[in-house]
């Protein structure tokens, strides 16, 4: 498993994009920092699938400034997966959700990589909100499907 | 081939004989015309169990249906690696190229959406792995990123993200994939570890003089 902390600061983004707060659980777009206004936000094609998956447990995570209309695809054997932004309220008082979500993403990469040869990668980031309001902590992972359960324990001692 | 209809195993004990059949002679040693002999026999039965495939589908036998599908896919990667064998030995190097990408491909959308996971599966992979390795070079490739405007779903024609199909599975016989319809090129790059395999690097200049990459021989513009 490789992964990467670090702190990050999103709030003037959402304040450019007229965005006041995060639901819960929020895909997050690719250029959150560069675009001017929600119209030109683009995701990560995978989540058009992934949410399926998280559908299909009763997970609901809401796309950032409405339902997506861009999304970026990369013609790379390696999976590329949508950013996802974790509120505190989530790690309090729903902890268990992290181990659902963090598997529906490892089945996620094992249905895609099933049948594919050779070596491939799996990146995705998860933003972490943390107790005090505004403070996010990026979570940046690189692995296979198994290394991304190993996530829970990192993401719940932030 | 109605008699699978009521005893679909019957129909599985078939391929496998086709299959064993057609694997032994899927050799570089095995003559060309015995090769062609069989990929026109494995065409045949295509034909025959696209209709079979139908009739499951008008039954609403969606299992039976995707069943087909993964029998008839194993079937064309056999046929693929038959035909890759011929253009080796015909020195059609970029066709015995592209015909074990189109194998790896498809028989890679079989072990997604096989009932049965075998052995058997993975060695053939793990075959279809081991050509490239053994009698191609190393290749270059080039991926596209783009960004997606506008797409839709191939079994129910909604907007990507409006229905439940998900792409890569089987429904009714088929698979969903997502058909691009408007898209806005990002960027072209250079990498070894490709999404498509078709989209090689063909041939490098040397001395003023394109050379092909597959033959090492100058290519007449």
């Amino acid at each position: 498993m490789d992964y990467k902390i670090e702190e990050v600061e999103i709030s003037n983004s959402l304040e450019k994009l007229s965005i006041l707060s995060l639901t819960e659980l929020t895909f997050i777009p690719e250029n959150i920092n560069t675009a001017n206004n929600t119209e030109e936000l683009i995701f990560t094609e995978s989540l058009i699938e992934l949410n399926k998956y998280f559908k299909a447990d009763n997970i609901n995570i809401e796309s950032l400034g409405g339902k997506p209309e861009l999304y970026r695809s990369r013609k790379s054997a390696d999976i590329y997966l949508p950013t996802i932004f974790i509120a505190s309220s989530i790690l309090v008082e729903n902890p268990n959700t992290i181990s659902v979500i963090l598997n529906i993403i490892s089945s996620f990469i094992y249905d895609n990589l099933k049948g594919t040869i050779g070596k491939k990668t799996a990146k995705i980031e998860f933003y972490v909100e943390k107790k005090e309001k505004g403070k996010i902590t990026k979570i940046e992972y690189k692995g296979d499907a198994e290394g991304l359960k190993d996530l829970e324990k990192i993401i719940k001692s932030l | 081939m109605l008699i699978f209809i009521d005893n679909p195993k019957l129909l599985l004990d078939e391929f496998n004989q086709m299959a064993d059949i057609a694997q032994k002679k899927a050799f570089i040693t095995v003559g060309i015309e015995i090769q062609k002999e069989e990929i026109e026999t494995i065409q045949n039965y295509l034909n025959e169990l696209s209709q079979l495939k139908k009739e499951f589908v008008r039954r609403n036998l969606e299992n039976e249906a995707n069943l087909v599908y993964c029998i008839e896919n194993s079937l064309l990667a056999i046929a693929y690696e038959l035909q890759m064998l011929i253009h080796l030995k015909e020195d059609k190097m970029a066709e015995a190229w592209d015909n074990l990408v189109r194998a790896q491909v498809i028989y890679g959308t079989v072990i997604c959406n096989s009932p049965f996971q075998t052995q058997e599966n993975d060695n053939f992979l793990n075959r279809l792995e081991q050509y490239e390795k053994l009698l191609f070079p190393n290749l270059y490739f080039q991926s596209v990123g783009a960004i997606i405007k506008e797409s839709h779903c191939s079994v129910c024609n909604q907007k990507s993200g409006n229905c439940e199909h998900i792409k890569g599975k089987l429904y009714k016989g088929e698979l969903c994939t997502r058909i691009i319809t408007d898209a806005e090129l990002e960027e072209v790059s250079f990498v070894k570890n490709p999404a498509n395999k078709h989209c090689r690097v063909i041939s490098i200049e040397q001395n003023g003089k394109a050379i092909d990459i597959l033959t090492l021989r100058e290519i007449n513009k």
